[in-house]
């Protein structure tokens, strides 16, 4: 059966495909790692209503720098980094404020079914939590909770050294252990 | 490697649902505040989000390539304007450097003077008609001449045609 079952093209070669003009490559790109950014956005405290333009600017970003894209890091960890500089500059904007406030919350819709939407207290707290770690730290430990990314490939990822991933990864969980009582 | 390291490593696999715990580690996860507080975190980041409405990938593919397009049309416009320009500079500096070698610098033009000039105190003296004459004459362009312009030959038969082609051959 498994011989039957197509392999997916990889990423590096729906880059290539895109590089040469098919845009179909391009759609596919988006269709895998668009759902992720949002849900990386969102974890860094990107406020869920602002989620979507967030998501259409990093994959703006991206495409526009394609041709810098070397393959050493995979695609999606790519996207976190500019998806995490590109929280950074909208925090820099704001002069300060956190993007992340109740205000800013999605309340769900009992009037529709498809909004059920709602983070629980404790999705809030982990939220704030991890809107206040410094960015390596809160982007190494998305990239394993959320992606189960091993260290090397993060480290690639990153610029920096699997240990040093590590290390920050064990920081993350220790301030968070603080933050989300 | 500690009890607690191999399962901190553990955790994104089994919390995305790729893994499960053995039953030394669930044994070692009840047993372990530390652990089990990480694991919590784990968890909910894993899960983070999830509920987030799905976007349509082709309409967000669009949205992006056509802001990339946008943004490279500007690109070239804004290039091929400093081209331009660049381009009206360099040839500036081109004429300013060379006209002085090779084109002699014109002395000042001399002063045209039209045929019927005369001295400003005399205009006082002149009849009406005679000044309105002389300033039908300043209104003609300069250089314009009496000589017959093209519209005029047409109206001249043939005998007058030669002899006006044979007063401008000389």
């Amino acid at each position: 059966m498994s011989a039957l079952t197509p392999q997916p093209i990889a990423d590096h070669a729906l880059v290539a495909a895109y590089r040469n003009g098919d845009e179909r490559a391009a759609t596919e790109l988006v269709g895998r790692h668009a759902a992720a950014v949002g849900r990386f956005l969102f974890s860094s405290g990107a406020a869920a209503g602002e989620v979507d333009d967030l998501v259409q600017e990093t994959l703006f970003r991206a495409f526009r720098a394609l041709e810098g894209w070397r393959g050493e890091a995979s695609f999606r960890s790519w996207l976190f980094t500019i998806s995490s500089n590109l929280l950074r500059d909208e925090f820099r904007k704001r002069k300060g404020r956190q993007m992340l406030s109740i205000d800013d919350r999605d309340l769900p819709d009992r009037n529709d079914p498809a909004g059920e939407f709602a983070a629980t207290e404790a999705e809030e707290r982990l939220r704030q939590g991890l809107s206040q770690l410094p960015r390596l730290q809160r982007e190494v430990f998305l990239l394993r909770a959320q992606e189960g990314t091993g260290y090397e490939q993060i480290a690639r990822s990153l610029g920096t050294t699997p240990g040093a991933a590590r290390v920050h990864y064990h920081h993350a969980v220790k301030r968070l252990k603080e933050l989300v009582r | 490697m500690t009890q607690c390291e191999r399962l901190s490593d553990r955790m994104p696999e089994v919390a995305l649902g790729r893994a499960a715990w053995a039953s030394g580690e669930q044994a070692h996860l009840d047993a372990c505040d530390d652990c089990r507080a990480e694991w919590a975190l784990v968890r909910g980041a894993a899960h983070l989000g999830e509920a987030l409405p799905p976007g349509d990938p082709e309409a967000l593919t669009a949205a992006v390539l056509g802001k990339v397009a946008g943004e490279r049309a500007a690109a070239r416009t804004r290039r091929r304007a400093w081209m331009a320009a660049g381009l009206a500079a360099a040839a500036a500096v081109i004429i300013v450097v060379r006209i002085p070698r090779t084109v002699p610098v014109p002395t000042a033009p001399a002063v045209a003077i039209a045929p019927q000039s005369v001295a400003l105190p005399e205009l006082y003296d002149l009849p009406d008609a005679e000044l309105e004459s002389i300033l039908g004459s300043l209104d003609e362009p300069p250089g314009a001449s009496p000589a017959l312009d093209g519209s005029d030959l047409d109206d001249l038969d043939e005998h007058e045609l030669e002899r006006v082609l044979e007063t401008w051959e000389g």
